[in-house]
């Protein structure tokens, strides 16, 4: 019924949206990307500079501790505004690994087990406890942060890690429970059934049965975790502030570009806040675009109805 | 009938009943113990906390309710938060507006970019805020320096003050939290379109129905409880932000930008106030809790289910 022209005309259309959107998304990027490489005075060049005149790679040299090509790092480029920096980009990308593997146990087995007992476990009161744990996933986090700042500060536990993955080695994941619970829903109470018959215990069952076949939501859970933890500041920032050796990522991005108000911008160059944040943002994203085929199916899967 | 319910109750507490309750509160020991510790408990300390004045390093003073009216009454940046978060959260529905629109112009499976495309789109949401804090705060910075204040003078228009005035400032924040959320509203938004089955299309354009009537009759409709889970999970989140401002305007000029989780952060670790810090965080809670309730309710006057 549409004749050919039309349906040309649409597709057009339709492409050309596509791209002047990505253009418009991808707009910023490009300018931390291109402004990492230029020097100071062609990123805050007038007329606009769309392309560095050479790439400046000391840029990204300067964040790492070790290489000595004849530049200054980081620390000494900074040195003004922060005398006793301490660590490297390899020190902060280590910390953020050893939080987040160590918080990732937890998520995944603690959660997985809760799932599995949620979905296939018959309890008393299973039904009214779920309810309970899923509600607490609409607190506002603002509440509860304050109180186990204060709380891990009577511990002890400030400027140390364990504030930031303790509360998941212990209580997993609310969403996390969730999503395990309605993959665990998905698999056969019969499989479960004939494994009891045999002499299973739901241990057995759980351990050698049921987490095997739970490679799906372990990854896409795992893809969420760690970049959770990897862009999350403000835990790092209360626990970890004051020792720049323990910084994670995001933390040390935010203070080496620190007070970053309109005002301050002249503070840190801004050709180094960009290639400190595509040092940032880089390993993320390839994450991402490793597991985005997974990872977009499994968020709309079971949302809409 | 009622001695057929006692027996079947008496029947479900066989041993094998017991032994399976056992163990599945052992599955569930941990997660539960972290619940308790971590949610509850910090939940009652909020609470409690509130009715007090407290800086740590001093002991608490009983203060009831004054915290409270002392919030409503004398205020003012309390006022001034409250009103900017209004202003932020008003981003939401023009954020998903944005996503529905962009997801009908390209609900077409057979087009063979809209992979990459969904990818691009969504990778804004996958930055560290902190990356999205340097990165615009280049691209508004209110100097010269700025990227589209050179583009301004570029193109002979005079610059922006960018953080100069509140609404300049709100406007800030509004194009960096778009930027980094529209891909998420544009996923939901094309899996929710791709559910509506294109017979009602087809048999509504055989009856003549120009595509704006169908978007009105058909797609409208439909997507509804699309619409209504992007807004509500959109005014949790966004209500609740604290990077921008953080990171961008602390606070903006005279408050204007001050999100109200941003001002609890500076009343509790700045000022130091933990108990009134913990009193707004509790109110928050009130307010996002009826609003979330409200919401909820109103679901049947304009969102249509087909099951």
């Amino acid at each position: 019924m549409a004749g050919g022209l039309t349906e040309g005309w649409r597709t057009a259309f339709t492409y050309a949206v596509m791209i002047v959107l990505s253009l418009l998304v991808l707009f910023p990027f490009y300018w931390m990307v291109m402004g990492s490489f230029m020097s100071d005075s062609e990123v805050t060049s007038y007329p606009i500079r769309l392309v560095p005149k050479r790439f400046h790679f000391e840029n990204y040299t300067l964040y790492f501790l070790f290489t000595k090509l004849g530049e200054q790092n980081i620390r000494e480029t900074l040195k003004v505004r922060h005398s006793g920096l301490e660590g490297d980009v390899l020190t902060w990308m280590r910390n953020t690994l050893y939080i987040t593997a160590l918080g990732w146990v937890g998520v995944v087995f603690v959660s997985a087990a809760a799932g599995y007992a949620f979905a296939k476990i018959d309890f008393w009161g299973r039904d009214v406890v779920f309810l309970i744990l899923m509600s607490g996933m609409f607190m506002p986090w603002m509440v509860l942060l304050i109180p186990r700042y204060l709380f891990f500060r009577s511990l002890g536990w400030v400027d140390s890690f364990r504030p930031l993955y303790v509360p998941f080695l212990i209580g997993g994941g609310l969403l996390v429970i969730f999503l395990f619970r309605q993959h665990f829903r998905t698999i056969p109470n019969e499989l479960v059934e004939a494994a009891q018959m045999d002499g299973a215990s739901h241990l057995r069952i759980f351990l050698q049965l049921m987490m095997p076949l739970s490679k799906a939501p372990i990854a896409a859970v795992s893809v969420l975790f760690v970049m959770e933890r990897w862009n999350d500041l403000i835990e790092p920032l209360l626990y970890l502030g004051g020792q720049s050796r323990m910084w994670t990522m995001s933390l040390a991005l935010f203070n080496i570009v620190r007070q970053v108000g309109a005002a301050d911008m002249g503070a840190t160059p801004i050709n180094l806040q960009m290639s400190g944040a595509v040092i940032l943002v880089v390993p993320v994203l390839l994450l991402f675009f490793f597991a985005q085929r997974y990872f977009v199916q499994g968020l709309t899967q079971g949302s809409i109805k | 009938m009622d001695s057929q319910a006692k027996s079947r109750r008496r029947a479900r507490w066989t041993r094998r009943y017991i032994r399976s309750t056992l163990t599945g509160y052992a599955f569930l020991l941990p997660a539960l113990i972290g619940f308790l510790v971590f949610q509850i408990y910090p939940l009652g300390a909020d609470l409690y906390n509130s009715l007090f004045r407290w800086t740590v390093v001093s002991p608490r003073v009983w203060q009831g309710l004054s915290n409270y009216q002392d919030m409503f009454t004398k205020d003012v940046v309390f006022r001034r938060s409250m009103v900017a978060t209004l202003s932020f959260v008003l981003c939401v529905p023009v954020a998903v507006a944005v996503g529905l629109l962009v997801g009908v112009l390209l609900n077409n499976q057979r087009l063979k970019g809209l992979r990459i495309f969904r990818t691009v789109v969504f990778t804004p949401f996958v930055t560290a805020p902190v990356a999205v804090a340097v990165i615009f705060l280049f691209i508004f910075n209110p100097t010269r320096v700025g990227l589209v204040n050179v583009g301004l003078k570029m193109m002979g228009l005079k610059t922006v003050s960018w953080f100069r005035t509140g609404t300049l400032a709100m406007f800030v924040l509004w194009v960096a939290y778009i930027w980094v959320r529209l891909g998420f509203n544009m996923i939901f938004v094309l899996a929710g379109l791709q559910t509506i089955s294109p017979e009602y299309y087809e048999s509504a354009a055989l009856d003549g129905a120009s595509p704006f009537q169908q978007f009105r009759h058909i797609t409208l409709p439909l997507i509804t409880p699309t619409l209504f889970f992007l807004l509500v999970m959109g005014l949790i989140t966004a209500s609740q932000e604290f990077n921008l401002p953080f990171l961008m305007t602390n606070g903006g000029p005279r408050d204007s930008t001050a999100l109200i989780n941003f001002y609890i952060y500076k009343l509790a670790f700045e000022y130091n106030r933990m108990g009134y810090a913990s009193a707004v965080a509790a109110v928050t809670f009130v307010i996002l809790l009826v609003l979330t309730v409200v919401q909820w309710r109103l679901q049947s006057r304009w969102v249509f289910y087909t099951d």
